[in-house]
């Protein structure tokens, strides 16, 4: 009889570390992905920081460019009154866009090259367009990580007991995955 | 029995590695100096060895300068930043790790920039020292020169800790209580080894194994690491509660003392004395510059 109860509680404390475990692991690798999109915002509202220098160091310049700079600008306001995920990332990808036309601008004037202050704050642009595609890899990697946990048997059953759903990713556009060559 | 036994260990290995497998093969550290490339005379990578093993020791920031060949198809940025990873270069807690990667091939060049040091060597200190010092020495084939300027200068803002004013981007801890679970299984194990020690029978540390295998293994990770946890740690615990209670059996005979202490239960290991043991677990979130020459 003393068998049959050891044999029950072996089992039940099989179950019950299966059943935490799981649930631990999912609240953690989804937590992940939350601290790992705030990483990712941290360097888009870096980015946005570093544009007013660098607008005004180069708009003397550029007299003739001024579409461009109101481009940044636009985007610029729109990202400041996003209020959704979704919309964030469209005005970054906005500005994404718009930056990596500057960045081509500022190769053809010569002027601009050899500025030291200009090749500084490109330097600082180029860093911050790595640092968001670094990020946004991290943070493509955790998704997928967690998404093919919560489809895997048995893990499965209990993110569908507890409403872990499948996340989606942070799809970059055409052109925006690598940071933009400066080459100065 | 032993052909199985081996297969075992070769699905445990495969299970444990195969998810850590790249494309490219990164190269592993063998110090602070790493000239893949062969592009530095041995007197100066002895020389530059020394003096970023002095720079930790003054400063506690790793420094690594890696010369490769060739970035084998992938961008410089995607190159170092796989590469940091990969070393985990920079302390823990701080992520004041340092790479200079030269490719010589592709004439390429780039500073990726732990966390922790982004606000000494920022991007644009690190684009200007690869323009003043690396790009005009490279181009004529000065490499030493090129990479000793940029070393000192590096090492100059960081010593000095001279912050320039940009905005510092916050991080991520993962830090894990290794000490902690550590401990616990050091007591847990301790008395399981003197309990267990003590029975004839050497049933019990197999299946204690084998219990604490199966939830280790559901805890970390999944169902299938479970079962081959439990598998594992039950042969594992079968073996020792075997040693264990015929150690204890040939001391009592011979009337030693059957403590923990004086019949050595302990399994303590040593550091290892080189003076270059790793890299020390930082990141890196792609911060820093690259160049040309």
């Amino acid at each position: 009889m003393s068998k049959l109860l050891m044999g029950i509680i072996g089992v039940a404390v099989i179950l019950g570390a299966m059943f935490f475990g799981t649930y631990n692991k999912l609240v953690t690798l989804s937590t992940g992905i939350d601290g790992q999109w705030a990483q990712v915002e941290i360097q888009y509202q870096r980015r946005f920081d570093l544009i007013p220098n660098l607008v005004a160091s180069t708009k003397g310049y550029l007299e003739q460019e001024q579409e461009v700079f109101g481009a940044i600008a636009e985007a610029r306001t729109r990202y400041s009154g996003a209020k959704s995920v979704d919309e964030k990332v469209e005005s970054a990808t906005q500005l994404d866009s718009a930056l990596s036309r500057l960045l081509v601008i500022v190769e053809n004037y010569p002027i601009l090259k050899s500025n030291e202050t200009v090749a500084k704050l490109m330097d600082e642009l180029s860093g911050t367009e790595n640092r968001i595609s670094v990020e946004r890899r991290r943070f493509n990697e955790l998704v997928q990580g967690y998404n093919l946990t919560i489809k895997r048997i048995p893990t499965n059953i209990l993110a569908g007991i507890f409403g872990f759903r499948e996340r989606p990713y942070f799809e970059a556009v055409g052109g925006a995955e690598t940071a933009p060559k400066v080459e100065l | 029995m032993r052909k199985i036994f081996c297969l075992f260990i070769i699905i445990c290995l495969f299970s444990i590695f195969h998810n850590s497998v790249f494309a490219v093969n990164y190269p592993e550290a063998k110090g602070y100096v790493n000239d893949f490339a062969d592009i530095y005379s041995s007197e100066f990578e002895t020389k530059l060895e020394k003096k970023l093993a002095d720079f930790e020791k003054a400063t506690e920031s790793e420094f690594t300068v890696v010369t490769v060949e060739s970035l084998e198809g992938e961008t410089v940025e995607e190159y170092t930043v796989r590469l940091f990873e990969k070393w985990q270069i920079g302390k823990k807690k701080e992520d004041n790790g340092l790479l200079l990667l030269i490719s010589e091939k592709d004439h390429e060049v780039r500073f990726e920039v732990g966390y922790g040091l982004e606000p000494y060597l920022t991007d644009g200190r690190a684009g200007e020292i690869i323009r003043k010092d690396i790009v005009p020495n490279f181009k004529e084939a000065k490499y030493e020169e090129g990479t000793e300027k940029a070393v000192d200068d590096s090492i100059k803002y960081i010593s000095d800790k001279d912050i320039a004013p940009v905005q510092e981007p916050e991080k991520n801890d993962g830090g894990f209580p290794v000490i902690v679970l550590f401990l616990g299984l050091y007591f847990l194990g301790t008395y399981l080894a003197s309990f267990l020690g003590r029975t004839k029978v050497i049933w019990p540390g197999g299946a204690i194994g084998g219990l604490l295998g199966v939830i280790i293994g559901l805890i970390i990770s999944s169902l299938i690491a479970a079962v081959f946890f439990g598998l594992f740690a039950g042969l594992f615990g079968l073996f020792m509660d075997f040693i264990l209670s015929r150690n204890y059996k040939i001391r009592k005979d011979k009337g030693l003392p059957t403590g923990f202490w004086p019949s050595g239960g302990g399994f303590r290991t040593g550091g290892g004395g080189s003076s270059f043991g790793g890299f020390g677990g930082g990141s890196s979130g792609g911060g820093g510059a690259s160049g040309r020459w």
